[in-house]
Formats: C-alpha cells, sequence, structure tokens
C-alpha cells in the first residue's frame, strides 16, 4: 500500500486544474492514510510472514490465469476453458483424474451452448 | 477464431469456385457470415442501427447470416482496432458516427480515417438547441445575446466533452462570435434534456429523437436546428437564424482497410439495397433519423476526412488538443 | 382499474405469459452469473425483440430485467461473489448465513424481500408515477452531490475493525474511478496514455476481481480455508412466518429503493447498500449486520427490485433512461415505435397498464423460478471448493468478457483480483473500495457540475434543501461509529 501511495501523486498531478482537482484531494487523502499506516507500523512492527508452498500456489494460479486470458483469442474458449479449470482444480488440491477430466470438459460444453448457441453472445 | 474460420471459408469457397469457372484467385463474395462490428452503447442509436442493418441485409448478401460483434471499450477504440485488424476482408463492417470523427480530432484514439474504408453515410440526426417551455428564449439570438449580456451566466447541457455534440455547438458558437455559453457536459443526451426540463441549465443541445415527446406534450421548445425536419415544420434552421453552417450528427457503414473500389463498390450496392428495405424504413420512422445516403464513390470518405478536419481546427482554436493515444 | 384488467388480460395471453416465463428464466440466469447483469440479459435480447409485437417485446424486457435483479442474490448467497452489482450489499450478511449453514434460509428470504420489493416498486410505479418523475427533475448537481457524499459515509459502517484501512479501501475504490476520460473535460485521466483504460476500469472488473477471483486465490494460497464445503443446511426453506416477520426491513428497503431508483443516475446498487445501511443504523443490534442477520439480507434484496418498477419512471414519464438496463430497454421501444415520454399514458395507456400487469406476472415467475432453483442453489453450495471455484472463477471471467464484448475487462478483473488479494491478506475491507468506485462518479461530477453553474459559489449546497438534508445525515453517519464506540468506552471505564 505504502508503494501504491508513494506511485500516484506524479501520475494524479496531470490534467487542466479542473480534472485535477478531485485527483490531487485523493492523492493528498492517500499520502496521509498512508503516512499514518507507516507511524502505525514503525510502533507495532508487523511482522507478516509468508508461506512458502502457498505463494507458489498464488503465483501459478495467477499466472494459469493470465494464460488462459492470453490463450483465449487464440484457442476460442471451447479449447481455452478446459485446461483452465482443470489447472485450477489441481492448484486447489483435486486429484481424482475422472474429476479432472470430466468437469472442465462439461462445463466448457455447457458455456459453449447457453452463451454461443442460447444468447448468442460473440465469444472468442 | 472467427477469422480463422472465415479465412479457411474463405479457402474453401475459392477452391470450389475455380470448379465453377469463376476467374482463378478471385473469391466470390459473400464466401461466409457477415459481421457488423458495434462499438456504441447497448441500445442507442448507433447499435441500433448495426441491428437494424443486420435484420435486413441477408436478403442482400445472398442469405448469409449477418451478425453484430458487440467490441466496446476504450471511446470506440476497441471496435475499431478489431475492424481495422480485418484488413481486405470485407465480411467485416463496422457502423461509424461522427463521434469516431471526433475521437481521432482529438487524438483520443489512435487511428485516422485511411485506417478504414468508407463504404455509405446512412443516416442525420442534427443538433438542435432546445429549452424548456416557460424559458425566456425565443430564439437563439436571445440566448446568445443573453451570454453576451451575461457572460458566462448562461449555461447548456450536452452529451459529453470534446464530444460530437461539444463540437457541434462549438462550431455554432463560434460562428455567433463566440458568446461565453457555458458547456455543462452530461453522460448522455437523455441527462442532458433532463438538465434543461429541470432547470439546472437554461437550455440543452440534443438530437430530435430524444426530446421529441416533450416537444410533442408542450414541455420543451426548439430555438433552432441545424437542418430543417418535417416535423419541425415552423422552427427556424440554424441558416435562417443567421449563422451557416449545419453540425449534424451522422451515421455510417465502413470496412476494413484495404478493399478494392470494385468490392467497395458491390457492399455500398448491397447495402443500398438494404436500407431501401420496407423494414430498414420502418426502423428509420420510429428511430425518427434522417436519411442522407452518401452514396458517390467517394463521397463518404470525403465527408470524413472534413469532419476530422473541421474538428481538429476547432480543437486548436479552443486550445483542447488532446494527447496523442497509443 | 378497467385498464389494469385489460392489462392483466393481455398479459395472461398466452404468447405473453411464454414470453415472460422465457423471460423471467433467463433474467434469474443473467443475474445470478457474475459479470452478466440484467443489462447484458437486455441487450442480448434485444435482437429478439425485434421480431415481436411491442407488448410480448416489452414483457419480454421487463421480465429479464425484475428477475436478474433478484438472479443476483443467489451468487451473492451461495458463494459471496456478487452475481450482479446491486446484489453486493446482499453479500454481507447472505454469504455469512450460508457460512453458519443456513443457506436455504437466506434464499428463502432473499427470494421473497425481492418479490415484496418487486411488487411493492410496481405499486409505487403506477401510484406516483407524476410526482416521483417531478421529484426526479429536481435533482440537480448539488442533490446528486449530496447523495453521493451520503453514500460514501456508509463506509463508515463497512470498515471492520480498523477504520483507517476502510478509509483507505475506499480510497483506492476513488483513485480507480478516476481512470478513463473525464465527463466534464474528456480528457484522459491515469490512462497512461492508452485507450484500454479510457473507458475506466470498471464496477464488474472489481466486483469479479474482488469477490471471485481474490477469494480463490487467498483459498489457493491457503492460509484461510473460507470455503470449507458448506454441510447439513438441507434446503430447508424459511416457514413463512419467519419471512412475515421481515415485514419492517422489506417495506424500508422498498421504500429506499422505490426513491433512489427514481432518480436518474442513482440506481439498484446505491439503493440496496443504502438500504442495507440504514436496516444497520434502525437495528437495535447493528453489530449482527455483517454476520448473518436476515433483515440484511431482507433490506437490500426488497430495494433492488423495488428498483426496477421505480426505473421506469423517468423512462415511462421523461422518456429517458435513468440507467445502463432502462437504456437498452429505450433501445428496444424505439425499435418497437412506442415513444416513451409525456404523452405515453394519454396515448399508449393499454401498452402501459399492459406493462404494469407484466411487472406482477413477472415477479410471479420470479418467485416460481427461484424456489424451484432453490434446491438446486443449495446443491452447488454444496459441492466441494475444489470444483465449485475453478467454476466460478472460469465462469466470471467469461461474463467479464461478454460484458463489452472485451477482453480487457477480464484482465481487469485478474489485476483486481491481485489487489483484492493482498488488501485480504492485510486486512483490508473490500466493500469500500467498491463503493468508493460506484459513487466517485456521482460525487466528482456533481460537484465540479454545480460549481461550474454557480460559478464557483459553494452555497449552492446549502441552498438546496435536499442536498443540505443529504449532506447532513452523511455527517451524522459518519460520525455515528465513532461517537457511540467512544460512549460505549466511557460507560465501560466508569
Amino acid at each position: 500500500m505504502l508503494v501504491d501511495a508513494h506511485a500516484y501523486p506524479p501520475a494524479l498531478a496531470q490534467g487542466a486544474p479542473g480534472p485535477a482537482f478531485f485527483p490531487r484531494l485523493l492523492a493528498v487523502l492517500v499520502i496521509g492514510g498512508a503516512a499514518v499506516l507507516a507511524a502505525r507500523a514503525l510502533r507495532e512492527r508487523d511482522v507478516a510472514t509468508h508461506s512458502g508452498g502457498g505463494t507458489v500456489r498464488l503465483f501459478g494460479a495467477a499466472a494459469w490465469i493470465a494464460g488462459f486470458l492470453l490463450a483465449l483469442p487464440v484457442l476460442g474458449h471451447l479449447l481455452a476453458l478446459p485446461p483452465l479449470v482443470a489447472g485450477l482444480m489441481w492448484l486447489f488440491g483435486e486429484r481424482s483424474p475422472r474429476i479432472l477430466a470430466g468437469v472442465p470438459v462439461a462445463f466448457a460444453g455447457c458455456v459453449h451452448l447457453l452463451f454461443a448457441v442460447a444468447l448468442g453472445a460473440s465469444l472468442p | 477464431m472467427a477469422r480463422g474460420w472465415l479465412r479457411r471459408l474463405a479457402v474453401l469457397a475459392a477452391i470450389g469456385s475455380i470448379g465453377c469457372g469463376a476467374a482463378p484467385g478471385e473469391v466470390p463474395f459473400p464466401s461466409g457470415p457477415i459481421q457488423i462490428v458495434s462499438w456504441a452503447t447497448a441500445g442507442g442509436p448507433s447499435d441500433l442501427l448495426a441491428r437494424a442493418l443486420a435484420d435486413a441485409a441477408p436478403d442482400y448478401f445472398d442469405g448469409r447470416r449477418v451478425t453484430v460483434l458487440t467490441r466496446q471499450g476504450g471511446a470506440g477504440a476497441a471496435g475499431m482496432q478489431y475492424l481495422k485488424g480485418q484488413a481486405g476482408n470485407p465480411h467485416v463492417l463496422g457502423v461509424f458516427t461522427a463521434s469516431g470523427t471526433v475521437n481521432m480530432a482529438t487524438g483520443r484514439i489512435p487511428f485516422v480515417p485511411e485506417d478504414f474504408t468508407p463504404i455509405l453515410r446512412i443516416q442525420v440526426d442534427p443538433f438542435l438547441i432546445a429549452v424548456r417551455a416557460d424559458s425566456p428564449f425565443r430564439t437563439l439570438n436571445d440566448l446568445f445575446g443573453a451570454a453576451r449580456a451575461r457572460p458566462g451566466e448562461v449555461s447548456i447541457a450536452g452529451f459529453g466533452a470534446a464530444s460530437a455534440h461539444f463540437m457541434g455547438f462549438q462550431r455554432l458558437r463560434a460562428a455567433a462570435g463566440d458568446p461565453d455559453v457555458r458547456w455543462i457536459a452530461y453522460e448522455g443526451s437523455g441527462d442532458s434534456a433532463v438538465a434543461a426540463l429541470g432547470g439546472h441549465t437554461d437550455a440543452t443541445h440534443n438530437n430530435y429523437n430524444v426530446i421529441r415527446e416533450h416537444l410533442r406534450a408542450g414541455t420543451m421548445r426548439v430555438l433552432a436546428v441545424a437542418l430543417p425536419l418535417t416535423a419541425l415544420r415552423g422552427v427556424p434552421t440554424y441558416q435562417e437564424a443567421g449563422y451557416d453552417l449545419a453540425p449534424v450528427h451522422w451515421r455510417g457503414v465502413v470496412g476494413p482497410p484495404g478493399l478494392s473500389p470494385e468490392v467497395r463498390a458491390d457492399l455500398r450496392e448491397r447495402l443500398l439495397a438494404t436500407i431501401r428495405t420496407a423494414g430498414f424504413q420502418e426502423y428509420m420512422a420510429r428511430a425518427n433519423m434522417e436519411y442522407a445516403v452518401m452514396d458517390g464513390p467517394d463521397a463518404f470518405g470525403d465527408w470524413i476526412a472534413e469532419e476530422v478536419e473541421t474538428s481538429r481546427t476547432l480543437l486548436e482554436r479552443l486550445g483542447l488538443f488532446m494527447n496523442e493515444a497509443r | 382499474m378497467t385498464g389494469f384488467l385489460d392489462g392483466l388480460l393481455t398479459a395472461l395471453q398466452p404468447q405473453n405469459l411464454a414470453v415472460l416465463l422465457g423471460g423471467s428464466l433467463l433474467g434469474v440466469f443473467a443475474g445470478a452469473v457474475p459479470g452478466l447483469s440484467s443489462t447484458v440479459g437486455l441487450a442480448l435480447v434485444l435482437p429478439v425483440t425485434f421480431a415481436l409485437d411491442p407488448v410480448p417485446a416489452l414483457l419480454m424486457m421487463i421480465s429479464i430485467y425484475m428477475a436478474a435483479e433478484y438472479g443476483g442474490s443467489i451468487t451473492a448467497i451461495a458463494i459471496g461473489v456478487p452475481g450482479s452489482s446491486p446484489a453486493l450489499a446482499t453479500t454481507f450478511d447472505g454469504y455469512a448465513m450460508t457460512r453458519r449453514g443456513e443457506a436455504g434460509r437466506a434464499f428463502g428470504i432473499s427470494l421473497f424481500a425481492s418479490m415484496s420489493g418487486g411488487i411493492l416498486g410496481t405499486l409505487l410505479l403506477v401510484a406516483a408515477l407524476d410526482p416521483l418523475s417531478r421529484a426526479a427533475l429536481a435533482f440537480g448537481p448539488p442533490e446528486y452531490f449530496g447523495l453521493g457524499v451520503f453514500g460514501l459515509a456508509i463506509v463508515a459502517n463497512l470498515v471492520g475493525n480498523d477504520p483507517l484501512k476502510g478509509i483507505l479501501s475506499a480510497l483506492l475504490g476513488l483513485v480507480a474511478f478516476v481512470v478513463g476520460l473525464d465527463v466534464l473535460t474528456g480528457a484522459p485521466r491515469l490512462t497512461l496514455g492508452t485507450t484500454v483504460l479510457m473507458d475506466g476500469l470498471g464496477l464488474v472488473p472489481m466486483l469479479i476481481g474482488f469477490f471471485a477471483i481474490a477469494e480463490a486465490l487467498n483459498a489457493v494460497a491457503g492460509r484461510r480455508k473460507p470455503v470449507e464445503a458448506v454441510t447439513g443446511m438441507g434446503g430447508a426453506l424459511p416457514p413463512l412466518g419467519d419471512l412475515l416477520r421481515l415485514w419492517r426491513p422489506i417495506f424500508r428497503g422498498s421504500a429506499i429503493g422505490g426513491i433512489i431508483g427514481a432518480i436518474p443516475g442513482a440506481g439498484a446498487t446505491i439503493a440496496s447498500i443504502v438500504a442495507w445501511n440504514e436496516e444497520r443504523r434502525l437495528s437495535r443490534t447493528p453489530e449482527r449486520f455483517g454476520a448473518g442477520e436476515p433483515a440484511g439480507i431482507a433490506a437490500p434484496e426488497a430495494a433492488n427490485n423495488a428498483c426496477v418498477g421505480a426505473a421506469m419512471i423517468p423512462l415511462l414519464a421523461l422518456g429517458v433512461p435513468g440507467s445502463a438496463s432502462t437504456a437498452v430497454l429505450l433501445g428496444g421501444l424505439t425499435v418497437q415505435g412506442v415513444a416513451p415520454g409525456p404523452l405515453l399514458m394519454t396515448e399508449q395507456a393499454p401498452l402501459v397498464y399492459a406493462l404494469y400487469a407484466g411487472f406482477i406476472v413477472a415477479v410471479v415467475f420470479m418467485l416460481a423460478a427461484g424456489r424451484l432453483g432453490i434446491p438446486l442453489w443449495v446443491r452447488v453450495v454444496s459441492l466441494r471448493p475444489q470444483i465449485l471455484m475453478p467454476l466460478v472463477v472460469a465462469i466470471s471471467l467469461i461474463g467479464a468478457f461478454v460484458l463489452r464484448g472485451n477482453l480487457a475487462d477480464a484482465w481487469f478483473a485478474l489485476f483486481f483480483g491481485l489487489v483484492g488479494f493482498v488488501m485480504l491478506r492485510r486486512g483490508y475491507p473490500l466493500a469500500p473500495a467498491v463503493l468508493g468506485l460506484i459513487l466517485g462518479p456521482m460525487v466528482e461530477t456533481n460537484y465540479r457540475r454545480a460549481l461550474a453553474l454557480s460559478s464557483g459559489s459553494h452555497t449552492v449546497f446549502l441552498e438546496s434543501p435536499i442536498s443540505l438534508v443529504l449532506i447532513g445525515l452523511a455527517v451524522i453517519s459518519f460520525a455515528a461509529p465513532a461517537l457511540r464506540s467512544r460512549l460505549r468506552l466511557g460507560r465501560g471505564g466508569a
């Protein structure tokens, strides 16, 4: 949050007086809030610990979703959805191969039928 | 995905056509479904035009499916990017409007008119200036006169800033010698009509279809309209009020870049037939739109270039040039 | 009255009944799927309505609108993800009840409150079309500013244990709103020079990111397990008595929804959060709100369905859409050759009566679709989280795409998912950020608009009684929790 707050002001300062007023006000408030937070953190020495395996799974999941979004326009939803769902299930700890294979494919089929066929939405 | 399919279909059709004795290398059109890209708000006038076209077009596109593809975002840039990426593919069309040229002029969107192939301008939606029925203003000159007498105290509500509506009004204001009328931007045309109806602003810069019911009910009056409308007989045009210009909102169809003149002419003929159907005419009447067809080979393209240029000059004069968008 | 009976007969014709039924089912679906909303549902059926006559076209659209406002609560209660933004407030208590093993009861309350709200909103539309449309006209920039400030003050009740973190969260939402084109000048702000950010980050990506993706990431990272499969809830619906006891929150919620819904641009999301907050304020046990209080479901759900009828007021009386959903509706009406406005009631009375009756029938179908669906939702809730959460994430991403046909929205959702994850881990409440994003435009734009109209004089905010009252209420609402805790502390010390 602190790092965030430091990144705002330069970007927020641009623009004509009218549109810049509110962002500037926000920037001041965010910096003020962050300052109080920092003061408090110094007083209490916040000890935040990260557990190793959790972080790997976290970034794995985020990267898997990002990969899906990259693949979606290329592969189309019918091909891109099953790996997304199966991968996330695996990360959540599902290990049964029947479920890992069956549910994602069935899900992609349902999405296709509901969105693309029934509703006529233009999915990639 | 869709693009890959189209390509494959196009190739298949090409192979087929050679067998049928068509000129080699020439793909008969249409060889697949037609897409009309809509980057405007769902249910808004541009989106309705896209849908009305899609409804009436199949008969003139050899019975092919014609669908509307929604691609909103980035002030239209998302849809335009998609269309531009379809270079040379006559199966993808887009509804292009005055907003597109204004956004090009402001530099908000990274496109130039040459990024698209103009095909056919279909309708215009003239701007007008309206007030609440009990307003002291009877004519455009009353409004501008009051602004000259009390600079900055006369306000007009309109859709957006550095938008097509904004440009339309600024052009009129410039012709009137820049009286200090305050432009209050609203999120939509309806909102700007309500602002005037509620007495929050002195007037609204709007379109006929938005305020029609209020005119019929007598709750609003039109001071002047850019172009003569049959429904507004008796209301002076800008020209009759002494300002020799006619800013309008307009909508038409463009294609992706790289369409040959023959393909353009073919598309134009098919679209002309489409907009002459009874169904499309009914839509035009119900939406209170005026036909303003520009079907000469270069007419629509010239119009687009001219509009961008007019907006750009005006923006420079107002000191409102935006940053170039990437 | 005969007009209404004729309208009812029209609505009950077989073709119209079929259309209402289909619309209700589709509406519940559109509402329940995160990313889809009443607006997207309406936009998707718009081409279908072209082929229908005016009355069935209208009935199809209003049944979707009505049912979608209910459908949002299903996902909110089942998995804590608002199926559409007006169900945000329902997640506070609805999901808490589910985690307590009372999903069936929560579903029942939400359905009953939605039905009641839908009917009360329709009655309001019938009874107060004229006065409320005039009230909507009275709402100018100072009044909108007051309403926005009043809404933002609700943050004070959403901050949780650490007010500073709550306020920072709200500020984050306000910063997120600034991204995009400034309405008043058309200048791009915080867009980093790209077109992708020009239309802003969007509420739906934020909701999906915060409530679906961040929660999923949190569960994957495995520190906390909020998604233990909930067991032993059965499909037990609450007895009618249990529901009728909630009549007060339902009435209050409907009244709030009815009034806020009639103001163009305010909308169901704001109405339902205000309803939740007012219920909490009036409660003798405000600490139970957010921890599974039935009234905390009843009030916002009544409010967002009451908004449907109320949102028709500016549309029918003024011909102006007050929300994204009514804007699509107006498009559909335009194509049908129906022009809403001051003359509609005199010129097209049968259509208007059919619309009124259609709302009532739509509520009945919504009730039926909802009631039949509850056992299904309960089974979805009891799916193992390893299966349920990936599906929620996947369908949310698809929903985010369908919203505008733009993949950028799915990327924004992932971005908000990561931000939300960090916030969750650090103990920042998420709801204030959503509130900031929703109310930021109302506050900023109208503040500047009001000053532009008053030539920079701040007294406009004090001259308008509506704005004065709303700002006063905001100050009270913001100061009240602090005062209350100080009082309590004082008493504890004595």
